[in-house]
């Protein structure tokens, strides 16, 4: 977290970064990143945070902040919606996200692949089927340290009036419908803390600097940047690499399978698989997932049918797709959070396999 | 008495009194090693919660006598990847930040030397930290520290701050490893379902005195069946008209001398000598909770040149140093952080706990013959047997690496904790509450076995794939059967474990296609009874002559008919087995063709006559067993599957007489090993034929893990079942 008092003493610490010093962050190394210089201006000399940081989740989702009248379906002022630009597939249901982010706080973006954001930080994400909201799941940062967050799932009643915090062991099949609520080892899964790891450490895994990048509905990393909430800007336009049939596979990779197979300390450590863009990479055969993917050959699953991650020209024999084709068993991916084969997420990335020579 | 309260009060009286903050007992009464001839400051700077959050402590590293130590690491508690060496003359200067909450730590270790922490500073004032060397030799006298039940808080033992630790600990396997009642009934060589003398010789058995498992020298008439490793392996009990081996009243001349390194791992913590015990000296804690706490962190060092075990791999320091105040040997526990310097535990850096060689202290098993007089092949065999090698095929495959060690998976990290105590947090970080742990760094002990856990470890293990093409009235199925979940070979561990899998095809208006060709179960799979046709079996359309297996047989069970092909598979094997140089013929599995199955429907004499007719040639292998009912559960007790279409899993232990599937001490060979290792397949074919008036239907394979061999489980009483861990079914039109 970096509250305003601290900004320039970080900015001076930052420019020192962009020299090729030793970052503070560690390993964050902040390419095509610049630090903002007059923030002030923006957050002004005096701020209020909307909500105080939770240290517990709440009872109902009424208390959590995220509306300002659960009847009427109307999110507080507080809080910003946005979509990224490229989805996890979560079968057919249909989802909305908003964030919010205390006013009187930044979002550390020294590392733009993984925003660190303030204490008191709240993520929301609405599930409907049908029509019908099923879940809101949330996700609070309460302190400092990596593993800092809590992670809970509200599921709406009948009349869709208010939602009640689920149990920590999830809901199968929730309201008639074929959709789970996830477990909160399933967050965890996911968003990280979990044993078997699994997510970023940035614990938001859609609101980053490539997904926010586009000209869709929803905040926007230029607006972002304008209102000063960012510790440092991108240098330069951040968009996934190639032609649009390469962006459309590396985006989808990126968000469905990168948020688990990615070089941080929180990916699954035991495949050297990492499909997460970097915003540094820029040209489709520098990325890490062609790296990592492209003719390499399977370092765990060996199955008859498969003959390599990504065979060139061939997506039939590409583990892969193989696995993105697979529901209910051990060749299934993503492992969790989808009973139902993603046929247009798979099209996408079987033509960027069919375009490789 | 509330368990913080206590803590605290151990903190402010025990501990000072105790010397339990590093100091030397009797150097300083107040416990703290504060600088020179003990001055204290009046009051103590507080890093942690000082204006001031930087502190530049100098000082000097000293042992036991007072004599720098140069190469000490010094270095803050809860940050000691920031660490520093101490100078020749064992002087230091390190700058402690302030760790926001808590008190901050200055800590100095050695390996080989217990870690002292000091948390009280005077600013400028010089320090001085002293750190006991592991002088001695491992300590024989010493006695194995109780662990407490996980709950009772207010002993003094590991419960007392790691009551969820030791909790964990007691549901695990490491807890039974010694009083396991399949360990202890082969190591007697006994079946305790037998419980009178009639039914032990109606079985074949002896009934004889012999001791109650656990206990000194308790009496318990047992059965004694089959040989077992005490009267296999000693020649004066166990015999014809000789005492059993373990009976309490035998005679010093007759007492069994050698015990088959059972207990080296099974039993570790037997007070006394480290090593080359009788696992029947595991009494109390040894018995009961088998590799346990103090055990295991007694563990000074692993050296992979000796042979598995305590006292030999496992490097094993118990404490020799004369303790204090309660402590009769000054305390040490080895484990794998560098800053545990609470002196009640005498934390003493190895790292080796974080590393998977530490399991390679017992999970990795090479032997020699073990029966008098026999041997094995050397040239086959230089190292030894390779009874467990777990630690290999992991060092083998694609886990072999230091984010995916054994801990990985079976110690798995823990989020949500501070630290291993179960009060210790950010707030309240120090040497009583030790720091704030990386999950990596703060592991479960729950030593998750394969059956453990929702789902279960093992269903994790296997991914099952079915490629089916037709050809004519020919159905022709290959199995690929993958290892993506494991960083071993699966099964591992102990050799009597197998995979079983079956594979059916069904039409929906014919029912059940007959298998004309590809491969079936081994013995592995297990049968009542085994001939060979022509040698043992005549058969006759639908009549078999077969005395030995008339002698077992009864309407209701199955014969099955398996053929030699000549083609012996060439998989991926483990170890000896998995050598590039190693042709399919050396890697031991002729396959086998499936011929037939009929259903048994009355016995006389030693006629079978069977449902249908098999056409059976001389040489073939037939083989009674169960019929394999559709609703077979995961869980139901395991059948004898032998000569069923499928395939069978496992490493064949042979004895010098040629039996196949021998319990490990008794091998001096092995004939093959297709365990399916990490990061490989196994592929087998299957082939039905369908009548042209069979519709459409599918073809199942089903994947069973057997951790027990239905032969030896029914020679001892033990409970076998089958658990479905990999299931594959395919359409065909």
């Amino acid at each position: 977290m970096l509250r305003r008092a601290s900004l320039l003493l970080v900015l001076h610490a930052v420019s020192s970064c962009a020299s090729g010093e030793p970052s503070s962050e560690g390993e964050a190394e902040p390419v095509s990143v610049a630090p903002i210089e007059a923030q002030e201006s923006f957050l002004g000399d005096r701020c209020t945070n909307t909500y105080e940081a939770l240290t517990e989740l709440p009872s109902l989702l009424s208390q959590t902040g995220l509306y300002q009248d659960i009847a009427n379906k109307e999110i507080h002022d507080a809080l910003w919606a946005f979509i990224p630009e490229f989805q996890l597939w979560s079968d057919t249901a249909d989802k909305e996200r908003w964030i919010y982010v205390p006013e009187c706080d930044l979002i550390e973006t020294a590392n733009m692949d993984d925003w660190s954001f303030p204490v008191g930080t709240r993520f929301f994400k609405e599930f409907s089927v049908d029509g019908q909201r099923i879940e809101t799941r949330l996700i609070l940062r309460t302190g400092e340290g990596a593993y800092d967050f809590l992670y809970g799932t509200y599921e709406w009643n009948d009349d869709e009036s208010e939602a009640s915090l689920a149990p920590s062991a999830g809901v199968l099949e929730a309201k008639g419908t074929s959709h789970d609520i996830p477990s909160e080892a399933q967050c965890r899964r996911c968003h990280g803390s979990h044993p078997e790891r699994g997510g970023r450490p940035s614990r938001a895994l859609g609101f980053s600097a490539l997904q926010l990048n586009h000209d869709g509905a929803g905040i926007h990393l230029d607006d972002l940047v304008a209102q000063g909430r960012l510790t440092h800007a991108p240098e330069s336009a951040l968009t996934f690499p190639g032609n649009e049939v390469e962006r459309q596979a590396l985006g989808y990779l990126h968000v469905n399978c990168g948020v688990c197979h990615n070089a941080t300390r929180d990916g699954v450590p035991q495949t050297d698989l990492n499909l997460w863009v970097d915003v540094d990479e820029t040209a489709v055969e520098e990325t890490a997932t062609y790296l990592t993917a492209v003719g390499k050959a399977n370092k765990i699953f060996n199955d008859q049918h498969v003959s390599a991650r990504i065979q060139p020209g061939q997506p039939d024999v590409s583990s892969i797709i193989y696995r993105m084709s697979h529901r209910g068993n051990n060749a299934q991916m993503p492992p969790l959070a989808t009973k139902e084969v993603d046929e247009a997420g798979l099209e996408a990335v079987k033509a960027w396999i069919l375009s490789l020579p | 008495m509330n368990r913080a309260l206590t803590l605290w009060l151990l903190t402010i009286v025990f501990v000072p009194l105790l010397g339990l903050s590093g100091a030397c007992p009797g150097e300083h009464a107040s416990g703290l090693d504060a600088g020179p001839a003990g001055a204290l400051p009046a009051e103590p700077f507080d890093a942690g919660t000082s204006p001031n959050p930087f502190l530049e402590v100098s000082g000097v590293v000293v042992d036991q006598n007072n004599l720098p130590v140069a190469g000490a690491w010094v270095m803050q508690g809860g940050r000691a990847e920031e660490r520093m060496l101490t100078q020749e003359d064992g002087s230091f200067t390190f700058v402690l930040e302030d760790p926001g909450w808590g008190l901050s730590v200055l800590v100095a270790a050695k390996p080989g030397y217990r870690a002292v922490g000091m948390e009280h500073f005077m600013p400028g004032m010089p320090v001085t930290l002293t750190i006991h060397e592991l002088a001695a030799p491992d300590n024989e006298e010493y006695v194995y520290e109780e662990l407490g039940d996980g709950y009772d808080i207010d002993k003094e033992d590991c419960t007392h701050c790691h009551a969820i630790l030791v909790r964990e600990f007691l549901d695990s396997k490491h807890a039974q490893a010694t009083r396991s009642p399949l360990l202890q009934d082969l190591y007697a060589g006994v079946n305790r379902t037998y419980e009178n003398q009639t039914r032990c010789e109606n079985a074949g058995g002896v009934w004889r005195q012999g001791l109650t498992p656990g206990t000194d020298d308790a009496p318990q008439n047992k059965c004694y069946i089959g040989g077992g490793v005490l009267g296999d392996l000693n020649g004066g009990c166990g015999g014809e008209n000789q005492s059993a081996c373990d009976d309490p009243a035998i005679g010093p001349e007759a007492a069994p001398t050698v015990f088959g390194s059972c207990a080296d791992c099974h039993a570790p913590g037997i007070n006394g000598v480290a090593g080359g015990r009788n696992l029947h000296e595991a009494t109390g804690l040894a018995y009961e909770k088998g590799v346990h706490c103090d055990v295991c962190h007694k563990v000074k060092d692993i050296d992979m040149s000796q042979p598995p075990g305590v006292g030999q791999r496992l490097v094993m320091g118990r404490p020799g140093e004369e303790g204090f105040n309660v402590f009769k040997w000054r305390p040490v526990y080895f484990g794998p952080l560098i800053d545990v310097p609470i002196v009640a535990m005498g934390g003493s850096y190895q790292p080796k706990f974080n590393e998977a060689v530490f399991c390679a202290g017992c999970h990795q098993q090479e032997q020699p013959a073990l029966l008098p007089n026999e041997s094995l092949d050397n040239d086959k065999w230089p190292n030894g047997l390779p009874i467990h090698a777990t630690y290999e095929e992991w060092l083998d495959g694609p886990y072999n690496q230091e984010s995916t060690a054994c801990q990985f998976c079976h110690m798995p990290e823990r989020y949500g904790r501070a630290n291993s105590t179960d009060l210790g947090t950010v707030e309240n970080q120090s040497i009583m509450f030790g720091f704030v742990r990386e999950p990596e760094d703060n592991r479960q002990h729950i030593f998750r076995s394969p059956l453990h856990g929702e789902p279960r470890l093992i269903d994790k293990a296997l991914y099952t794939s079915i490629n089916l093409t037709a050809e004519g009235q020919s159905l022709n199925a290959t199995v690929s059967v993958s290892n993506v979940g494991c960083g071993h070979a699966v099964p591992t561990g102990e050799p009597m474990r197998s995979l079983i899998m079956v594979v059916e095809a069904t039409t929906e208006n014919c029912g059940p296609l007959i298998a004309t060709g590809g491969m079936t179960l081994s013995d592995t799979a297990g049968m009542l009874a085994e001939g060979v046709e022509g040698t043992h079996t005549q058969t006759t359309e639908s009549t078999v002559s077969w005395a030995q297996g008339a002698a077992v047989a009864q309407a209701g069970l199955v014969i099955r008919v398996a053929r030699a092909t000549g083609t012996f598979d060439d998989y991926d094997g483990v170890g000896y087995f998995g050598e590039a140089a190693r042709t399919a013929e050396e890697k031991g599995l002729e396959i086998y063709a499936p011929v037939g199955e009929a259903t048994v429907q009355s016995v006389a004499g030693s006629e079978i006559t069977l449902s249908r007719a098999l056409d059976v040639q001389e040489g073939d292998r037939v083989y009674l067993g169960e019929a394999m009912p559709e609703d077979f559960q995961d869980g139901d007790d395991a059948l004898h599957l032998a000569g069923k279409p499928g395939y069978a899993f496992s490493k064949v232990l042979v004895d010098s007489a040629g039996n196949r599937h021998v319990p490990h001490y008794k091998a001096v060979d092995m004939a093959s090993d297709n365990r399916i290792p990490p990061g490989k397949n196994a592929v087998t074919q299957h082939t039905f034929t369908r009548p042209s008036s069979c519709g459409p239907g599918t073809v199942a394979v089903k994947v069973y893990y057997r951790p027990v061999p239905l032969s030896l489980a029914k020679l001892r009483g033990w409970d076998a079942a089958d658990y479905l861990i990999s299931e594959s079914n395919v359409r065909f039109d």
